[in-house]
């Protein structure tokens, strides 16, 4: 016991001896200290910064599935949503659970308007006004001005359908070859080759009352049995040469009124070379994935709220008003659809049973998700259209239960995760469900936070080693500066392990001194940090993205106690630890030679 | 002398069996393979056809039926109009040479298929778009392999010519010896593991033709299965052009 008051008061008056040595000392550790502490918040900060974006842009903290479903992604796979909800939500530590329905499908957008449909001879300089592409060479090809091609997208290969249909034998649709300069004055033009537009413009012929129903089997008659013809084709062209009402014979009874359909404008008569007014139709299509969620419950779990960047999310009613169901879809494939928030759109909605379903709905809003795939090719509907018996109909064969693919849920404390989905696990076991943490379901996301949390952890080891580098710098030059005085205080008696034991307290000493000082500015370093932030984006002004995944580039450090201890229980010993060699290097000090040599 | 003879002999088997053989095998089987596979490929096969049939897709936990009436003519043009579920009723497909259209009732719509969609399944079955499009001959894109004759029926393995645009790596055909009429065929992927096997059956007379009225489509490896009877199939009747118009589609 007198040993070791001693030896607390020794250790004490030594480093005030050495006054200038010792700060220089604890400069060093507090200094190290006080980076440590907000580098380690930062980091961390930014770890859960990276988790709060994976998990509330889209996955949440723990998804409940069929077993097989992440493998298969088979619609059949799907379970009872009001139970397993209840399930759920009776643990405390959910906030909310969003259930989600995934299909398959495909968005489309007809424009139509109308054209001024001439030969290709009629228009401006003909061959020379070819701005690409080629002369319309086939049957119902066109050229087409290159105005109207920029306004409609329209390209070589695009195709536009005649709205209505014009009667046989003129073409429906006409395949875009070639793109001619506009007319300063003209309208869109759309050109054509002299036989195609003649059979525009000619009248539609009178339905023959001979003529077959072709859905009754029964009565369609026998071809002759004569020109057999090895394989395919043949048969088309001799069949409409054979067609009782050929086409001549209707056009010398022009008297036939033109019944409702197609419009060649009236203003100009089908004799007049020039041009004819026609409505055609320009369709762009897009193959999607469908997300059918609850909108009320998706925005308490995910931020795509907040992605919306033209129009409103979903409305919280299916059907609203005029009974159009809505669709959210990416800001890419509103410009591929050309559409804008309040446009209709066709949706073709693959069903339970695997054939597609039609419904126009209504775009109520664009997102920019930041990953170009998900804006070209996702698009969310309201979870009630999952369940709809006219379009998807997932609901259970027999009970008729709507039924969902997923549960995505959000969770008090981001990281208790694994816990949570662990103890959901077992309260949807009777349920035949699995609880997955979104490590699981996003691996490589997971992986990426790793990444991030290792190399956090490389940078402390730096800042680490620096700092104790120095402190056993310090405590060496010590060792080396007191020869002398450990070999006075060997030769009077001293045992070496006392020696050796004066300056580990020594150094622990300082860096408990260091310690205080170290927190007290590391605090504050993290607290500035906390309010305003380390501004990342002069680094990284387009901010940074991963797969979707967007970070904040003002990056924030979390005070927590985890990010004090862990720094000063690593310096602490990093400091004991380097104190090791000094204090054996005096504990060995011979005082015969010690006294020899001439100290300071 | 006689050796000379015996040389000629040998000199002129070899030109006229050994030379042409090519002209005479059918990959590694006789020459009459190819026929029995060309008749059995083409048992459905008329300038026009057109009939109604019944489709039931066989689900673990669903079934679903529907009925419909088809027209087609040749390879090139076909056009299938859903009448039962009302559901569905009114939808159509139409395929013409390489594209495929659907026709969507309920909005009026009309729906050209994508590349991109192409592989997926056609009204929930077992058959994709692709096999609505594909015009596989069978003689014509591949050579036979092997051939077993049996009691009753003949089993003929066909694998693609090189560069052939097909997309299975064998097909195993059993084929009835009295009629061509084929009994299954099994498709192999081009890694040689089977994909799916369809049976033809209910061999009935129809419109003057016996052809198997039942064909289904099981997927290997799973309990799955679409089923297509044909309820009634006129051969060679007059088809307005127009029904394999979007006209024709819309109606």
């Amino acid at each position: 016991m007198y040993n070791f008051l001693l030896l607390w008061k020794m250790a004490w008056r030594n480093l005030w001896r050495q006054r200038r040595r010792s700060l220089i000392t604890v400069f060093a550790m507090s200094a190290g200290l006080a980076l440590c502490i907000p580098t380690y918040g930062l980091m961390e900060g930014v770890s859960r910064e990276m988790i709060r974006g994976i998990t509330r842009s889209h996955l949440g903290h723990v998804q409940v599935h069929h077993p097989d479903y992440l493998e298969e992604r088979r619609l059949e796979l799907s379970f009872p949503e009001k139970e397993a909800s209840l399930a759920v939500l009776a643990d405390p530590a959910v906030i909310q659970a969003a259930p989600r329905v995934y299909t398959g499908g495909m968005v489309s957008s007809e424009h139509e308007f109308e054209v001024h449909v001439g030969t290709i001879g009629t228009h401006g300089g003909g061959l020379q006004s070819l701005v690409s592409g080629s002369l319309p060479l086939k049957k119902c090809t066109a050229l087409v001005d290159e105005r109207t091609a920029k306004r409609w997208r329209l390209d070589l290969g695009s195709i536009l359908r005649f709205s209505p249909l014009p009667a046989e034998p003129a073409c429906e649709r006409v395949e875009i070859s070639g793109v001619v300069r506009s007319d300063p004055a003209g309208a869109s033009s759309l050109l054509m080759r002299p036989a195609d537009i003649a059979d525009l413009n000619a009248p539609p012929k009178a339905k023959s009352a001979a003529q077959t129903d072709p859905d009754d089997i029964d009565s369609l008659e026998k071809l002759a049995p004569a020109a057999p013809s090895a394989d395919a084709t043949p048969m088309l062209a001799p069949a409409s040469d054979a067609a009782p009402d050929a086409a001549p014979a209707v056009d010398a009874a022009p008297a036939a009124p033109p019944p409702a359909a197609p419009s060649p404008s009236p203003a100009t008569p089908a004799d007049n070379p020039t041009t004819v007014v026609f409505r055609v139709v320009r369709t762009a299509s897009s193959q999607v994935g469908i997300i059918a969620v609850d909108p009320s419950r998706e925005s308490q779990v995910t931020t795509m709220v907040d992605k919306v960047v033209a129009g409103t999310y979903l409305n919280n009613t299916y059907r609203n008003g005029q009974g159009v169901p809505q669709i959210l879809i990416g800001d890419q494939l509103a410009r591929i659809l050309m559409v804008k928030p309040g446009d209709r759109l066709g949706l073709d909605i693959l069903t339970r049973e695997g054939f597609p379903m039609d419904e126009m709905v209504e775009v109520a809003g664009m997102f920019n998700s930041g990953l170009d795939s998900m804006d070209r090719s996702l698009t969310f509907v309201h979870l009630r259209m999952a369940w709809d018996p006219e379009l998807m109909n997932l609901v259970d064969p027999k009970t008729g239960a709507p039924q969902i693919h997923e549960l995505a849920i959000r969770i008090k404390d981001s990281l208790d995760n694994v816990v949570v989905a662990e103890r959901l696990q077992k309260r949807l076991k009777g349920l035949h469900l699995v609880a997955w943490p979104w490590q699981k379901v996003e691996p490589a996301m997971a992986s990426m936070v790793k990444l991030q949390d290792a190399s956090t952890a490389i940078l402390l080891l730096i800042i680490f080693a620096i700092a104790a580098l120095g402190t056993m710098n310090t405590m060496l030059m010590s060792v080396f500066e007191r020869i002398r005085e450990f070999g006075v205080l060997k030769s009077v008696g001293m045992r070496p392990f006392f020696v050796a034991r004066l300056i580990m307290l020594e150094t622990l000493l300082m860096t408990l001194v260091s310690m205080v000082v170290g927190g007290v500015l590391g605090l504050g370093i993290s607290s500035y940090l906390y309010v305003y932030g380390l501004d990342m984006s002069s680094l990284l002004p387009e901010g940074f993205s991963y797969q979707g995944v967007v970070i904040d580039p003002v990056w924030r450090t979390v005070i927590s106690v985890r990010s004090f201890a862990i720094p000063l229980a690593l310096m602490s010993l990093v400091s004991l630890i380097v104190a090791v060699w000094p204090a054996v290097r005096a504990a060995r000090i011979k005082p015969v030679e010690a006294l020899r040599q001439t100290g300071v | 002398m006689k050796k000379f003879l015996f040389v000629t002999l040998i000199l002129l088997l070899q030109t006229t069996f050994g030379r042409p053989a090519a002209a005479q095998n059918w990959g590694k089987c006789p020459k009459d393979t190819r026929d029995l596979v060309d008749k059995a490929d083409r048992i459905m096969f008329a300038k026009t056809t057109a009939g109604k049939m019944t489709m039931t897709v066989r689900k673990p936990d669903q079934t679903s039926t529907m009925s419909m009436t088809f027209w087609s003519s040749g390879r090139e043009n076909m056009l299938v109009r859903i009448t039962e579920p009302s559901r569905l009723k009114g939808m159509s497909t139409l395929k013409v040479s390489d594209n495929v259209w659907y026709y969507m009732p309920r909005t009026d719509r009309i729906v050209k298929v994508g590349s991109s969609m192409m592989g997926d399944s056609w009204m929930g079955s077992h058959f994709t778009n692709d096999d609505l499009v594909k015009e596989t001959q069978l003689y014509i894109h591949y050579e036979c392999l092997s051939r077993t004759d049996g009691k009753d029926s003949i089993t003929v393995s066909l694998a693609p010519k090189p560069n052939a645009p097909v997309v299975w790596g064998k097909i195993v055909m059993k084929i009835r010896r009295a009629d061509s009429i084929p009994e299954s065929a099994q498709y192999y992927s081009d890694k040689g593991v089977l994909k799916r096997t369809m049976t033809f059956d209910r061999i009935q007379k129809m419109d003057g033709r016996s052809i198997p009225t039942r064909m289904t489509l099981t997927v290997a490896g799973k309990n799955e299965s679409t089923e297509v009877v044909y309820d009634k199939v006129r051969f060679d009747v007059a088809i307005p052009d127009r029904m394999f118009t979007l006209r024709g589609l819309k109606m």
